[in-house]
Parts: C-alpha cells; structure tokens; sequence
C-alpha cells in the first residue's frame, strides 16, 4: 500500500488561515526537516505525505493528477480547469480564505449598474474608440466564460498578475475582474462589483484528484483526516445553545430550523432533557432571544471547536467517486 | 544513372544511413546488396531517390513510377485536388499569396473578439509580443494587404494553406488544415465582386466533379435595412441590432420591448429633460461631488450620452405587438432563393423603397449567378443566415456537401465591409472573399468516389 500524498499551501493569507483552521482541528503539520523544507507529516497520520506548494501550483497538480489530495482555493481550480485536466471533486468546503471573484467597474461610471449596461458599453466603446475596452485579470478563463455567457464580445483581456486594482487608473484597462474578500481594495481605487457582478463565490477547499488508482493507497490514515477536518469545517462560524427542554413545543424543532438553521445535536428531545442546539454562530443572538421568548432559559452558548457527525460527507463523498 | 543495388545503396548514404531512413536493420539492408530489394520496398526507394535527384534505371525497381508530387510556391507537397484547386482559383487575375503563419495575437483578437481566444495557439516572443498560428487565412490577408500599404486599391489575392484552430469539444478533427481561398479587396462593384468570389468558388466545386451540395445563402444587410426603414424609435433599432447577433438574447429583448418601462433611474430622467450641455454639467456635477473628477477610461460626455438613453427609454412607448410580429415574420423566412426574397418582399411592400430595392438587388445578384449556370435547385436563402456570429455585413453563402447522411462543411464565404478597418486601417476598405476547407473537400470526393 502506498501513502497518499496532500498538497498544502506554503505561503500567503491561504496558508496562515490554513494553519489556524488545522491548529483548531489538533492537526499538526510537521516539517521534514527544518522549517525551509517543502515536505512534511501530520502527527497522528504518519501514512499521509505532505507536500508544501503555492495555492496556485496546488490547483495545477491536482487537475494533472500528480497528488490525490489538496488544499487550495476553489477560484484557482474554477481557473486553471480546463478540456485536457483530470476530474478534481470537492471533499468539503472549508469555510476560510472566502472570497469573491468579481466584476468592477470605475465608480464614476455612473450609467452602469448591470452586465446588461456593461454589455452596451462596451459595443458603444468600440465604436467611440475604435478599439476595444480592456479588461485587466489573472482570472482569464472565468473572465471568458462569464463575459461569454452575459453576451458581451466586445472587449480585450489584459493580463495582470499583480496589483490588478491599480490598473484602471494607471491607464492599463479600464475594468477589472479580481477575487476580493472584503471589498475595501477596489474601493480605495474607486472600483466598484457591477450589481450582477461575482463570478464565483470562492472560499479554501479540500481537493480530491478523481482519476488516480485510489485503490493502491492506504486510505485509513485519509479517513481519519477527512473526519476531522470536516469536523472543524462543521464547527467554523457555529455555535452550541445549551438549555433545558422543560415545556412542551411540537413546532419548536422545526422552527428553529426553518428561522435559524438550528439542529437539536441529539435528535428530537424528551421533556426534560438538557438540549444542544447547533446554528451559526450570526444567527446566535436572534435565536437566543427567540427562545427566552418561549420561555426557555438560562441558556448558556459555547463555541465548539469540533463537531463530529456520525456519517461524514467528505469521505463518503470521496468513496462514491473512486468507487469503493 | 544508378543501374544497380549497391550504387543505390551508396548513393542515398550508405548502409547505415539507408537502414535509418527505412527504419530497419543495417544487417537487412546488407541483405539487399546480396539479394536486391524486397518488392514492397520498390516505391519507397525511389522516392528517397526522387527527393535526393538520384537519377536510377528504371528496371532495377521493378519498373515503379513515383506518384507526381508537384512543388508549388507556397513551398508545400500539394495533393492532386488542392494543386488543381489553387491553380482554379489563382487565375482571372487573383494573385497567388503566401501570408504570413504567424501574426500578432491582438490584431486577431481585435478583429474576433476576447471569447475566441481559447481557440487560438497563443504564444510570446522574446520582446513579449502576443503571437499566434493564424486561425484563418482571412485576416492574414487583410494584414498582408495593409503591409503593402493599401489603402483602398483594388486588389484580387488568392491563397493556399495551413491554419490552426484548437479544437474544445470532444470531436476528434484536426487543429490543423488547409484553406484555400479567395479574396477580393478595396475598390470594386458591390454585386459583381461578390459574383464572382461566388462563381469562382462554385465553379471550382464542380470543376473537382463534386455535384452533392447545398448552397445556404443569406444577406445581414437585409435585416439592418428591414430596422432603418420600420417606424421604430432610434434607441430600440439601435438595441435590436446589437443584439442581433445573439438570438435568445434578442428574443429576450423583443419581450422586453413589449411593455412599458418605468422610471428607475432618477439621474437619467433629469438627463434626458435636459439639453445636453445642462446634461453634461449635471453629470460633471454628481461625478465631482461623490467620485474623482474625470471618469477613468470614458469622457463625460460618454457617460452623459448613455444615460440621456436610458431616460429616454422610459419615455418611449413600448413595441406594438404588429411591430414585434413583422419583426419575427421578416427573420423567419427561409426558402429557395428566388422563393423566399419574393416572400421578403411581400412582408415588406408598405415598407420604405430603399428596402424593396435592396430586396431587388439580391435578386439581381441570383439571376446573375444562376445566368453563369450554377444550378440553384439544392440552394436556400435565409433571413437570419449569419447571426451566429458578427463577421459579415451582407452576402454570405456555405457549401454543405451531404452524402450517405453526413453533412460536411465544404466551405464558404461573403462580405465584410468592416473587417480591414478593425485590422488597423483608417478607413472603412470593402471586402468579399470565400475559403475553402481543402481536408473536408477532399473527404467529400473520397466518399464520392466510393459510391
């Protein structure tokens, strides 16, 4: 049997987030080596390989089927996928690195609110100017096919690999398609995301490359990893509502549902057990007032750092794939 | 004048040397001087005699003759069909070319558009120039054309060779194949120039004994002229033919036409109720105060204009249901020729002449062709022929041959009257040209052949 390889990002925002979310998970990442190495363990899953690679170079080994696992952003798959890439899956969604790849345009141009009027724009542009509007991106394919399905033709891409906000006003494009997480980037330079503008809502991800011989690694070690990581992905941005069940409600379950996204941890409770709600943690206060409404109370509200549920999703995801 | 083996042998490199261009052992080829060569290798031998101007007796062979492979300038092997098809098409004064393979990536894609990029063999040079392999032969003979340093003269070229398109679906055809073709640029008469890269064309079809094939043809400008003359508001005919070229958006549009709007934009109402020098301080006004003061990559007036328009558009009063259904009528004809612009001008006799004359001149352009004795019974004429994508401005036509159920594209062709002016010339230059996929034609004669 042979050991499964991940992939996992070595620098940059995706990896401080990574550390944290796998910190919070009791995952330590041990480098071969001293701290410059680019390969490593975790502790407790001695049988997985660790390979340290940019976000970027993730995405690329994955769609060439050279690692099974990995950690990287989803715009940076949606991008580099293309005819010729092996099937790569989504085992689960992180819930960190979010962010959005959009559409934006300069604020002053204040006859464009759409795609539609983007689309006028630039066929009006190409006839005022007699060249076409330039759109400055990394994200070339996403661009392409988004643009292509809103029908707009009209327009050039513009190749930027940095600083892609500055562009507009350093005279190199006059729009722009970039991944943004709050926002404040595009406004500093007066940018704005056109009102139907995100391309793709991204956030961190763990990978699965579908084509490989999955059958001739040892997927226990995997297993265990998956359970875990998709443990703390249930846990991020949760919190726990503890109170006892002391009078009798047959909507209270589905309301809590339908209203907040909350779940009874133990199923449908008995008169007098001492419940556990789980709902996101925005949720938290509205949902505590709710309840203090009915009657309940005290209710005492905890972060839980992992929630383990009895069938887990990414690797049953990750057995119906490969065909176990 | 080689008579035997060895001084064969000898004469294309050796023992070693011949073993390697035949992909075999040397110990075979040491065989043959003792025994001569096997029978199977008899052609082979003399066409590396042929391509090396060994002159051999023609005995010593077996007698075999080569295949005549002609060289031609382009300086490429040319198959009997194509070599007959370039000189087809080279005489009558059509130029001969051999443009260049590889052009500028940005003139291309300025001319096609962002969303064919992916169908392209996008490279850079040393300095960081964005090249490609040319994905027709068209626009490298616009470019070629412009190199010269025309700029309106008449000029007749026509062209052999390979072009490279990636392929993105999961069919199995070549990146690469050959086009042969034509093209007719700068001063000419609209109606003859057009005739004759048809005829041209045609008439090469049939000169290569091909008889199974359709001819679709069409003309775009029917339909811009249909928009000039009908009673519409300026800004409705403006969108409709922008949104021509994508037809559920511009059924999307015609719906949307159909009702009235209302007002949602305060900003572009006080614009539209404005004359445009109070319009464009009002905008200058609302930029200043809340954006930078000049609009990043548009003027002010440019921003004006677009929302004067969209002020306009709630004051106009939606399309009548008469309007939108003539609209649909007039592109869904689709006929035999002489049939369907008799039908185009039923549609549009209470319509202003200029269209009932245009009618009249595609007409006059198929009583022409059928005059040179093209047989039209397999042609159709469509109204909406060539909306799929903004390329051509008026006559287009495509030869489809379709044998035991297959359909395939022979090639085809028309006008674009814009097409040099978005490779960089100044002014609008006319065009006319047609291509041919030499791969797909040579299929249709095989599968000719095999009935």
């Amino acid at each position: 049997m042979k050991a499964i390889t991940m992939a996992l990002p070595s620098k940059g925002r995706i990896q401080e987030d990574m550390n944290r979310f796998l910190n919070s998970a009791g995952i330590s990442i041990i480098r071969d080596g001293d701290q410059r190495t680019y390969t490593g363990h975790i502790k407790e899953f001695e049988d997985i390989k660790i390979r340290f690679l940019s976000a970027n170079e993730i995405a690329m080994e994955l769609l060439a089927g050279n690692v099974q696992l990995g950690i990287t952003g989803l715009d940076l798959i949606s991008e580099l996928d293309n005819k010729i890439s092996k099937e790569v899956i989504i085992l689960s969604k992180l819930g960190f690195s979010k962010a959005d790849v959009v559409v934006a345009i300069p604020n002053s141009w204040i006859d464009v609110s759409s795609t539609q009027d983007l689309a006028e724009v630039t066929r009006d542009f190409l006839h005022i100017h007699e060249r076409r509007l330039r759109v400055a991106t990394k994200f070339e394919r996403l661009t392409r096919n988004f643009f292509n399905e809103k029908g707009i033709n009209n327009y050039r891409i513009v190749e930027s690999t940095g600083a892609t906000e500055g562009s507009p006003s350093a005279g190199t494009s006059e729009l722009i398609v970039d991944i943004t997480s709050s926002g404040k980037t595009l406004e500093a330079n007066n940018l704005r995301v056109l009102n139907d503008g995100v391309i793709l809502k991204s956030e961190a991800c763990i990978f699965a490359s579908k084509s490989l011989n999955w059958d001739k690694f040892n997927l226990n070690p995997v297993e265990k990893l998956l359970r875990t990581i998709s443990a703390r992905s249930e846990a991020i941005n949760k919190v726990e509502m503890l109170f006892e069940y002391l009078s009798y409600d047959d909507s209270l379950e589905l309301d809590l549902f339908r209203k907040f996204n909350g779940i009874f941890s133990g199923g449908t409770p008995n008169l007098g057990d001492a419940v556990s709600l789980i709902t996101p943690e925005k949720k938290s206060s509205s949902c505590s007032q709710y309840l203090t409404s009915k009657g309940y109370g005290p209710i005492r509200i905890n972060r839980p750092n992992l929630i383990y549920f009895n069938i887990d999703s990414a690797w049953q995801k990750l057995k119906t794939e490969i065909d176990l | 004048m080689k008579k035997n083996v060895n001084d064969i042998i000898n004469s294309l490199g050796g023992t070693g040397k011949l073993a390697n261009l035949l992909g075999v052992n040397p110990s075979a080829v040491s065989n043959y001087r003792q025994k001569g060569f096997p029978d199977r290798l008899h052609l082979k031998i003399a066409m590396l005699c042929e391509e090396r101007s060994v002159q051999i007796s023609n005995d010593v062979l077996g007698g075999v003759t080569v295949p005549k492979i002609i060289k031609t300038n382009p300086k490429e092997y040319l198959s009997g069909t194509s070599l007959s098809m370039v000189k087809h098409l080279s005489t009558g004064g059509f130029d001969l070319i051999d443009p260049p393979v590889i052009v500028s990536a940005d003139k291309v894609l300025d001319r096609m558009g962002e969303n064919s990029a992916d169908r392209l063999f996008i490279f850079s040079d040393q300095e960081g120039l964005r090249l490609c392999l040319r994905p027709d032969l068209t626009i490298p003979t616009c470019l070629y054309y412009l190199d010269q340093g025309f700029t309106g003269e008449k000029k007749l070229y026509s062209y052999f060779g390979k072009v490279f398109q990636l392929r993105l679906d999961n069919s199995s055809g070549p990146s690469e194949y050959s086009q042969a073709g034509l093209e007719y640029i700068g001063k000419q008469d609209q109606l003859a120039s057009e005739i004759e890269i048809f005829y041209k064309v045609e008439s090469s079809l049939r000169s290569e004994g091909l008889k199974n094939y359709h001819t679709f043809m069409g003309d775009v400008s029917l339909f811009s002229i249909f928009l000039d003359v009908m009673d519409l508001p300026d800004l409705w005919r403006k969108k409709l033919k922008a949104k021509y070229w994508n037809e559920s958006d511009f059924k999307a549009l015609l719906e949307d036409l159909s009702f009235k709007k209302s007002v949602d934009n305060e900003l572009a109402r006080r614009v539209f109720s404005l004359d445009r020098e109070s319009a464009t301080d009002l905008v200058r006004r609302s930029l200043g105060m809340s954006f930078e003061a000049t609009p990043i990559g548009r003027t002010v007036e440019e921003i004006m204009e677009r929302l004067r328009q969209k002020g306009e558009e709630f004051s106009l009063q939606p399309l009548s249901k008469v309007t939108v259904n003539l609209i649909k009528e007039f592109l869904s004809i689709s006929d035999k020729p002489f049939k369907a612009l008799d039908r185009l001008r039923l549609i549009s006799k209470n319509l202003d002449s200029s269209l009932l004359r245009q009618i009249d001149t595609a007409k006059e352009r198929l009583e022409q062709i059928k005059e040179l004795g093209v047989n039209l019974d397999k042609s159709e004429f469509s109204s909406e022929k060539g909306r799929e994508v903004e390329y051509y401005t008026g006559f287009l036509f495509d030869f489809v041959n379709s044998q035991k159920g297959k359909s395939i594209h022979l090639g085809g062709g028309g006008r674009y009257d814009n097409l040099i002016r978005s490779m960089g010339s100044k002014t609008d230059i006319p065009a006319v040209g047609a291509a041919l996929n030499m791969e797909n034609l040579e299929k249709a004669l095989s599968l000719r052949l095999l009935q």
